[in-house]
Parts: C-alpha cells; structure tokens; sequence
C-alpha cells in the first residue's frame, strides 16, 4: 500500500545557475530571487494506493509524473508531508539507468542487479536470464559501449523485468526493439505485469496506459488533477488537448 | 543511515571496487600491472630527485627518499580522498538518478579505491625499506590500518564537499587549490624543523600531521616524537562527524543529486 499526505516537492536550483558574479552585477534582482525552480514539482499530493492496484499517470512534460514516481521509490524525499510505502519497490525509470559503457554486458547487469540489492548467489542465474531472453549470447562479453542502441535498448528492458518486486514503478518503460522483437517482448511484458502485485505506469502512450491500467492519475502543474477509472481520466484528458 | 544498511551494501561495494580496478588500466597494455608500476615510477623519480639534485641539507641521517615517499603517500591520500567528493555525484548521477542508494556507499566505494591505491604504494615503500636494509619493526603490520584511518579522516570532509558543490559550483576550482597549500603545509617535502616558528603552531592543528609521523616512525624515518593523543583525537573527530554528517546528508539527497 502506498500512502501520500499532503506531499509537497520543489527542486532546488544550483546557487551558481542563479546566483552568478555575472548575474550580481548585470541583474542584481534576479540574483536575490530564491533557488527553487517550479518546473517537475508537486504540491499538496494526496492518494492511496492498495496492494494489487495497477494504477497509470499521465500528463505533460514538466507536470510532475516522474517526480512522484521517484518519491515512491524513495529517490527523492519530500520537503513536507507524508508517504509511506509497505513492500519493496523498484523504480524502472526509462531505459537507461546506471549501465557503465565501458564494461561488458555481464560484468554490467553483475553491478546492475547490486545496486538494485540482489544477493551475490542469484547473480548469475539472472544475468543469464536477461541475456537468453534479450538474444545476447553472443554479445555477453562485449562492451556495453560498443552494443547498438536498439540492443542497449533490449538489454534494458530485460535487465528491467527480470527481478520482480511487490511495487513496480515504470516511467517511460515500455517493450522495444525492432518490429519482431516488439512482439516478444510485449508479450514478456504483458506477462511481467499480469504477474506484478502493484504497478505505477508512467507513460504518454494512453492505449497501453488503458491496457494495463484500472485506475488513473492526471498531473497537472504537480497536482493531482483528476483520479478516477481510466477510461474516464483517459477521455476528459484527451478532450482537454483536443479542445 | 545506518551501519546495518550500509552492511546490506557490502557486495556491491567490493564488486564496484574490482571493477574500477579493473576498468581503470583496461586497454592498457600493461592492466593492472599498473597499480605496482606507478607507484614504483614515482618512487624512482622521488629516488633520482632526492638522492641527486636536491640537497639533502646539513646533518640529516634519515633515508629523504623514504621521508618523501612516506609522506606523498599520506598526503596524496587524504586529498585525493576529498576531492573525490566533488565528483561522486556526477559520476553516479545516473544510478543516483533511477534508484534508492545512500550517497555514503559511493563515498566509501571512492574512499576504499583509493585507500587499495595506496597499498600498492605502500609494498613499493616496503619492498624499498627491504631492499636498502632499513630496519623494520612488527609495528609495520599497522601501517594499512593507519591509512584505512586516513581515509575515514577525509570521509567527512568529502561528504561536507559533496553537499557544498552542488550548491556552490565554484568550489571544485577553489578546493584544488586549498589542497595544494595543505600538501606545502606539510612536511612532505622538507623538515618541520625549517618551518618558521609562527607555522610549527599551525603543524599541530594540521590532521594529517599525526597520520604521517605513525608511517614514517613504522618506516624510521620519523624526526620528531609522534603526537598520539592528536592521533587519537583526529580519529575519533573523524568518526564522530562521519556518524553526523552521513545522515544529515541523505536527507539533503535529494538537493544533492536533482540541484537543477
């Protein structure tokens, strides 16, 4: 279960960004201005999620979707409010987390499935798995920088739904590859979240948000702006850009 | 955070260690090998130096060589180990950006590449002594644990860094430069007795003073009785504020690594 209480995020701006020598002397008003920046904030959040809820959220760029994303998962915290979260989560934040290009595929998904708190017995168990079901026997030993972005892109993937956790949280995840490998791995997908306890789906693609999702959020300006069954959040959002 | 989370880390942070290890000299035609040839290098050009341009000075009995060695060890790893807290978050900010991990684990994922660095220095410092005769004790075991301690002294203050430049970008230009005065306001290069007698006042508030005498008295190439209660104090200081600041700096995590 997941639990927001009037959850408040602002990032901060670097105080040299705004608060330069340059801009004390060519605009000094500015200079005293606060080093907060609006743009990915959110303001007075407030939701539940229960156990088994797949839920989806959509919204513009900027508006705060994987700002709450990443307050549940626990990457950010709030600067007021409550959350608390029961059962262990693992953000998938787009495609392209924390793989070293100058390591091997293996030697990669080894420290990827660390940082992600695997025990050191399972690693090469799952390290196998991702590289059978992404087609990269041939490539394990191959630096992850000299791999083409559409093989980077399944690596990814794979290493992204290989551990399963009782909260998922996808930003922008989705199957990839060429047309073939589409298939296969929506279907993989397909079957990772009909397996999935919770799932938090963060994305702009408004049929699969329909697809796997009962329930959705709108973000607007970091608020909350409609919570409901999603195929009522789905068309009131996609009258508002329609006019 | 606490010692148990940071205990949950511990397989991630030795295989990030071998692995930076490993990706460091990878390509090199040499590898690894280099983690023993550049300590050795540097010792011989120390050696060239000191044993035939620059003057030893009147009545000095010590080995120069393994005073200088000694102590651009100690030094070079205390500040490399601070300024690695400029870094940490822009060489990690991926990770740091897509998962939960405390900021500490790369700050001792950092510390600890540095400190292996250092051993390797170390066998060359002893393989030296070995070799010239010098004469050892069974205090020498104690010599990793002096640096392992070197490197905890210089964990709060990379930690302190790690916040301040995300807020004051200017600091990874002014910070460099502060660590090339502390290395002339140590006796790496001279005797503190040529220091004026207004600096010998400053050598007893400098912490890596206390850290260098233990090495060079292992070595016996120490001038001066080893101050251990300032030892012993900059110890616990360290441990002190590591257990203070880590925790005070997670929660400002989220400044840290998202400061747009």
């Amino acid at each position: 279960m997941i639990t927001f209480t009037n959850v408040n995020f602002k990032y901060k701006a670097s105080l040299s960004q705004d608060k330069t020598f340059k801009s004390l002397i060519v605009r000094p008003s500015r200079y005293y201005t606060k080093s907060s920046t609006s743009k990915g904030s959110v303001k007075n959040i407030n939701f539940t999620i229960c156990k088994g809820e797949k839920v989806g959220i959509v919204g513009q760029n900027g508006a705060g979707k994987t700002t709450l994303i990443r307050l549940i998962g626990g990457i950010l915290k709030p600067k007021t409010g409550g959350i608390t979260v029961s059962g262990t989560v693992s953000p998938l934040i787009g495609l392209g987390f924390g793989m070293d290009p100058n390591m091997s595929v293996v030697e990669s998904l080894k420290l990827y499935f660390l940082y992600r708190g695997c025990e050191p017995s399972l690693l090469n168990e799952l390290i196998h798995s991702v590289v059978e079901r992404a087609g990269l026997e041939d490539l394990s030993e191959e630096l992850v920088g000299t791999l083409s972005s559409g093989t980077l892109a399944r690596l990814h993937f794979y290493a992204g739904i290989t551990i399963k956790s009782e909260i998922m949280l996808f930003d922008e995840f989705s199957a990839v590859g060429d047309a073939a490998f589409i298939k296969k791995s929506r279907k993989d997908l397909d079957e990772f979240i009909k397996d999935s306890s919770t799932l938090i789906n963060v994305s702009h693609n408004l049929d699969y948000i329909r697809e796997v999702s009962q329930r959705c959020m709108w973000v607007m300006d970091g608020e909350i702006f409609m919570d409901g069954v999603t195929s009522d959040v789905l068309e009131k959002y996609e009258q508002y850009f329609n006019g | 955070m606490t010692r148990m989370s940071i205990l949950r880390f511990s397989s991630l942070i030795r295989h990030r260690l071998l692995y930076d290890l490993r990706l460091m000299y990878r390509g090199s035609f040499f590898g690894v090998i280099w983690t023993l040839v550049l300590p050795v290098s540097t010792a011989l050009i120390y050696f060239f130096v000191f044993n035939n341009i620059i003057p030893r000075g009147e009545g000095v009995e010590i080995d120069f060589f393994a005073y200088v060695f000694s102590g651009v060890l100690v030094v070079g790893l205390f500040t490399s180990s601070v300024l690695f807290g400029l870094d940490v978050v822009s060489h990690n900010s991926q990770t740091l950006r897509s998962m939960n991990l405390p900021l500490l684990v790369f700050q001792i994922i950092g510390s600890l590449s540095r400190w292996l660095n250092s051993l390797f220095a170390l066998i060359v410092l002893f393989l030296y002594a070995l070799a010239t005769g010098m004469e050892l004790h069974w205090n020498i075991i104690f010599a990793p644990f002096v640096l392992i301690s070197i490197s905890m002294l210089a964990l709060p203050f990379s930690l302190l860094l790690c916040y301040f430049e995300s807020v004051f970008k200017d600091l990874k230009f002014i910070v460099p430069q502060l660590t090339t005065l502390l290395i002339f306001l140590t006796p790496v290069f001279y005797l503190p007795s040529v220091l004026p007698d207004r600096l010998e006042n400053f050598l007893l508030f400098n912490p890596i003073r206390p850290y260098l005498d233990v090495i060079r008295s292992i070595f016996g190439v120490q001038v001066e009785p080893v101050n251990l209660i300032a030892l012993f104090s900059w110890i616990g200081i360290s441990i002190v504020t590591t257990t203070l600041i880590a925790p005070w700096l997670e929660r400002r995590k989220s400044d840290v690594v998202f400061r747009i």
